[in-house]
């Protein structure tokens, strides 16, 4: 894991996503000074939640992807030729980082936006708070698992990235229009979690759960397992150039 | 005798339809340079991928220090050998440290920092460490990808074409490093089809056609091995090149005429003095003569074909 920390810690990919995503938390601060906190805390999801979804996708992608641009997936196989655990360490790593930037943006948000917020009306609520960082990890290791296997698939960094978004904001809402198959699509699944951990019955876009939240777990969870072997199987019979 | 670092016995690999190894067997004794020739598409680089482990083999069995590739131990096999095949693979956006340093965290070593230092040294890069890779000139990546193969001080380098695309220099210094490693315990398979920098750097040399082996064995016995002995280099007059060919022919020689008035004799001569006194006996007078060795160029192209065919 320490070899795919120091490349997360090395480029500029990541280096510029995490920048990308502070600008959104200090916004945020600039936001709940202007507008207050939001109703929901909403400052939470529109300058933390969203930047992470969106940053824990991209990291999935680069991480896989940034081995096919220059071949050095045969140095990386050269010096440890083991497929699966090349896999398996480079999808901790991103969950790892993922989620700990996830929850300590959070932790931040929930110290710092509520002081900046102060001066309106608006309270924050921290239980729902508490809920907001669940529902965030759950969303963004959703996201980063499902963006690294699609890129190991695609084997392209620029490839893989756009099947994920292709794949989360098309065809995982067209899937989902097929009558008895659309209720077990990814995105369903995702957002009947998402509610349930946040104990809504509604989200935005006025959404409702579809399955009941063990249902929609299994769904989920068998998704991730699913993308995360097909990748495995693409790398273990792909060949190395 | 220590058993050989790398041996292939019969390999045979297909991709679809067409055969790019067959029956290739090649042994490299511990600390040697060997070279591997072979014409582009011979079949080097897929000799290589199948010892590493990056491909598997159709047919025949490969072992890398004893290890069969995918067994049980073939990573500790492979954590001793240093490999950069075809170019050095970099993180163009990373330092040269940097790609070292994720390279050593790859191999699982600690404390890398003084080996790496070191090797930034040995190649002549410690002064651009800092730099990223992707401004490297291509003689500057070939030494950053020589510096990672030896990284965590492995037993067995295997270079492919290590000096492709480099200028005269840079050729030079990659081929002084490759020489002085033997020195540092590392046995070397380099696979090139550059043969002058082969004869020049190894030991051994195995060539390979087609993906099938044509010769092997020491830089001596492959020389020797097509009967292409040393001769002498005659220059004479346009004029006068018949009748020396004739003249030295009397006298027992092998010649061949190599037009404008030059000819190559071969055979039973004791020194140069003998060839100027056939030609003298002659009424011929020379106008140059040099001693020509075999060299692995012709070699290889005489057991390759002229680097093309069957060989």
């Amino acid at each position: 894991m320490r070899a795919e920390l120091l490349k997360i810690r090395s480029m500029p990919t990541p280096f510029w996503v995490g920048v990308a995503i502070l600008v959104c938390f200090f916004g945020g601060i600039a936001g709940a000074v202007a507008w207050g906190v939001g109703e929901d805390d909403a400052v939470l999801d529109i300058a933390i939640g969203v930047p992470t979804m969106i940053g824990s996708l991209v990291l999935g992608s680069w991480l896989a992807g940034v081995e096919f641009g220059q071949n050095t997936l045969r140095r990386v196989l050269s010096a440890d030729p083991r497929r699966v655990r090349l896999v398996l360490v480079k999808l901790a790593t991103v969950l790892l980082v993922a989620v700990v930037a996830t929850v300590v943006l959070l932790a931040l948000g929930i110290i710092v936006y509520p002081l900046a917020g102060s001066g309106h009306e608006t309270s924050f609520d921290y239980a729902m708070a508490g809920r907001i960082v669940a529902a965030c990890v759950v969303t963004n290791v959703t996201y980063a698992t499902t963006a690294l296997a699609l890129t190991l698939l695609a084997r392209s960094m620029a490839g893989g990235m756009t099947i994920t978004f292709v794949f989360f904001f098309v065809l995982d809402g067209l899937m989902s229009l097929i009558p008895g198959v659309g209720d077990y699509t990814i995105g369903v699944a995702q957002t009947d979690v998402d509610l349930a951990i946040r104990q809504q019955s509604e989200g935005i876009f006025e959404t409702t759960a579809t399955n009941g939240t063990e249902v929609a777990a299994i769904v989920l969870a068998g998704w991730l397992v699913a993308f995360t072997l097909a990748g495995i199987a693409r790398t273990l019979a792909s060949e190395v150039k | 005798m220590t058993a050989p670092l790398i041996q292939l016995d019969g390999i045979t690999k297909r991709f679809g339809r067409t055969l790019a190894l067959d029956e290739l067997s090649l042994a490299v004794p511990e600390g040697t340079v060997c070279g591997l020739l072979g014409p582009n598409g011979s079949g080097k680089t897929t000799a290589i991928r199948i010892l590493l482990g990056l491909t598997p083999p159709s047919g025949g069995s490969a072992e890398l220090l004893g290890l069969v590739p995918g067994s049980d131990g073939f990573i500790g096999a492979v954590r001793q050998t240093g490999s950069l095949i075809e170019g050095p693979a970099l993180y163009g956006r990373a330092t040269a440290r940097q790609n070292m340093e994720i390279q050593a965290a790859t191999l699982g070593l600690r404390d890398a920092a003084s080996e790496v230092r070191d090797l930034l040294e040995l190649v002549g890069l410690s002064d651009r460490a800092d730099s990223n890779a992707r401004g490297f000139s291509l003689g500057m990546k070939q030494r950053l990808g020589l510096a990672i193969a030896l990284l965590g001080r492995p037993r067995l380098v295997i270079l492919d074409e290590p000096t492709n695309g480099l200028d005269p220099s840079g050729i030079v210094e990659i081929r002084e490093l490759i020489k002085r490693l033997p020195e540092r315990g590392v046995t070397v398979l380099v696979s090139s089809h550059l043969l002058a920098e082969v004869q020049l750097m190894c030991d051994r040399a195995t060539i390979i056609n087609k993906g099938r082996l044509v010769a092997d064995g020491t830089m001596d016995e492959i020389l020797a091995s097509t009967g292409v002995g040393e001769g002498y280099k005659v220059f004479v007059r346009i004029s006068q090149s018949e009748a020396a060919a004739a003249a030295l022919e009397r006298a027992g020689l092998e010649v061949e005429d190599r037009g404008e008035g030059g000819l190559v004799a071969r055979g039973e001569i004791e020194d140069d003095s003998e060839i100027t006194r056939i030609l003298a006996e002659s009424g011929i007078w020379l106008r140059g003569l040099m001693r020509e060795r075999p060299d692995l160029e012709r070699v290889f192209l005489s057991l390759t074909n002229g680097g093309r065919g069957e060989g």
